[in-house]
């Protein structure tokens, strides 16, 4: 787990050298392809060749990836098995939101349709998931 | 917000980042909100750490109800049922222009998934914490971290720096001297990744026993992984062997802390509770327990470092398998040999004569030598 504050170190200052006028375009595409590369300056000195990734790919990648070391894999399988296991402590609404939407592939608007509630509420609800998750992952030892 | 101080990112980070990531996830950003976001995770690595979490959580979504547990149509029900609609709400928690609700917005390019209605400026959501204390926090984040990098970059093969891997053959030992000044002495059949940072020497034992002698620096933690077990040091001498079941760990010299691994993933997760052992301790854990010895023998424990296997009534199946990890003839106790006698003594880790010599001697037993192996039978 060495190097992961390293890189998140590394990320923060890279993207503090791009210029506001070219992050603001799209800000999250920005600290994703900073991370991108971070990582995989760290990787490079195992493999020659850098992959090539579409920015708009990277969300929705799988989380399957070969070579990982075997103790970040078992941790972050841990991390699936706790989110896993989260999904039933959120209230109805948010788990009906959360998984509507990223299971289901039903849109916010849709969600908010099926179950009565307005925009701001669903994505609301969405953050509740989120939050939950992340809080449920701080238990992870 | 009360956080214990050692929480590295606070809980108002991770609303805001939540806030930011789905209104992204929404198309809800115009310009001016697109710039304050670029403002806010331009703030720290903190900020950007706790985005990449939430994307990585995010990200996982599918396959978070890998059974089906509830069906669209249960999930409405339930929902409707639901009469927990109030969510407190935190005024203040994301500063500057987007605070107070300027009303509709213009609309924005429309996401595949969603069509674009006007909102209102969603203000932060105020996720009460259960008052739980934070456990472990750096771990924990490091962990999600990790997870998160893993997860974003199907892309990522690999983060780390560069690893080296020693190992051993069947009857071979060696001794490496790493650049830390520490040395680490193989046994027979040993597999060890090493991997060194600015911040940490860790050391991951994937097979066999190793006597690790650990150079002291403070600055940088010495951890050895067996499994799930993870054991740190300082400054000492200790011994670590991964057995099929068990990783016995025996401290020769100094202090050691060795940290069990969890109960089983399904649990919820024991707070870290690490042993301490001091010079001439010794204990085995497995995923279950940890148990240590009462009166170890230590010189047994490292006495293949001088190519002597030392048994305190052991039992035979305990000699075979020891003496199985030097020998290319390996010893084979029938079922019919079982329990009948428990072996004191020194012996040669790679020289088994004098131990043959000793079993054919016992009446109850009959040895039967081959090429292959020995095997060890009752004699009735």
């Amino acid at each position: 787990m060495a190097d992961v504050p390293d890189i998140v170190q590394e990320v923060y200052l890279r993207m503090l050298r791009i210029p506001n006028i070219e992050s603001v375009r799209s800000p999250e595409a920005y600290l994703f392809t900073v991370a991108q590369h971070v990582v995989q300056q760290h990787t490079l000195r195992q493999s020659a060749t850098p992959p090539s990734i579409e920015l708009t790919e990277m969300l929705e990648i799988p989380s399957v990836t070969p070579d990982i070391d075997p103790v970040l894999a078992t941790d972050a399988a841990q991390c699936v098995e706790q989110l896993q296991g989260a999904i039933e402590e959120l209230s109805p609404k948010v788990r009906a939101a959360f998984l509507l939407h990223r299971r289901d592939g039903l849109s916010i608007e849709e969600i908010g349709t099926r179950l009565g509630l307005s925009r701001p509420m669903v994505k609301k609800y969405l953050m509740k998931a989120l939050m939950h998750f992340r809080q449920r992952l701080e238990q992870v030892q | 917000m009360d956080r214990p101080v050692q929480s590295r990112i606070n809980t108002q980070i991770y609303e805001e980042a939540s806030e930011w990531f789905i209104d992204c996830r929404a198309g809800d950003l115009d310009e001016a909100a697109r710039a304050e976001f670029d403002r806010w995770l331009r703030k720290s690595p903190e900020h950007q750490s706790a985005y990449l979490e939430m994307a990585a959580i995010w990200n996982e979504g599918p396959i978070l109800d890998p059974t089906h547990r509830w069906s669209v149509e249960a999930l409405i029900a339930q929902a409707s049922t639901d009469c927990a609609n109030v969510i407190a709400l935190d005024r203040g928690s994301r500063p500057g222009p987007r605070q107070p609700a300027p009303g509709p917005r213009p609309t924005q390019a429309v996401q595949p998934t969603q069509a674009n209605l006007p909102s209102t400026t969603v203000q932060s959501v105020s996720m009460a914490d259960s008052g739980r204390p934070v456990r472990s926090p750096a771990r924990r984040r490091l962990l999600a971290v990790a997870a998160c990098i893993l997860v974003i970059g199907g892309w990522l093969t690999y983060l780390r720096t560069p690893q080296v891997l020693f190992e051993t053959a069947l009857g071979e030992q060696r001794s490496f001297a790493l650049k830390d000044g520490s040395t680490i002495q193989l046994n027979s059949l040993s597999r060890v990744r090493i991997r060194y940072t600015d911040q940490q020497r860790t050391v991951e034992l994937l097979q066999g026993q190793v006597l690790f002698n650990v150079a002291k620096d403070s600055t940088r933690p010495f951890t050895v992984l067996s499994g799930q077990t993870r054991i740190k040091a300082v400054g000492t001498q200790f011994d670590v062997y991964r057995k099929e079941n068990d990783t016995v760990v025996t401290v020769v010299e100094g202090r050691v802390a060795v940290v069990p691994p969890p109960l089983s993933v399904d649990s919820p997760a024991p707070p870290e509770n690490p042993q301490f052992l001091s010079a001439g301790e010794q204990i085995a854990v497995n995923p279950r327990v940890a148990r240590r010895i009462a009166n170890p023998n230590l010189a047994g424990a490292v006495a293949w470092t001088r190519r002597q296997l030392i048994f305190d009534s052991a039992s035979l199946t305990d000699v075979a398998t020891e003496f199985n990890r030097y020998n290319e003839r390996k010893l084979v106790i029938d079922p019919s040999a079982l329990g009948t006698l428990h072996i004191s003594g020194i012996f040669s880790s790679t020289d088994p004569t004098s131990l043959i010599r000793f079993l054919r001697n016992r009446p109850e037993l009959r040895v039967i030598e081959t090429s292959r192996e020995i095997k060890v039978e009752s004699n009735r």
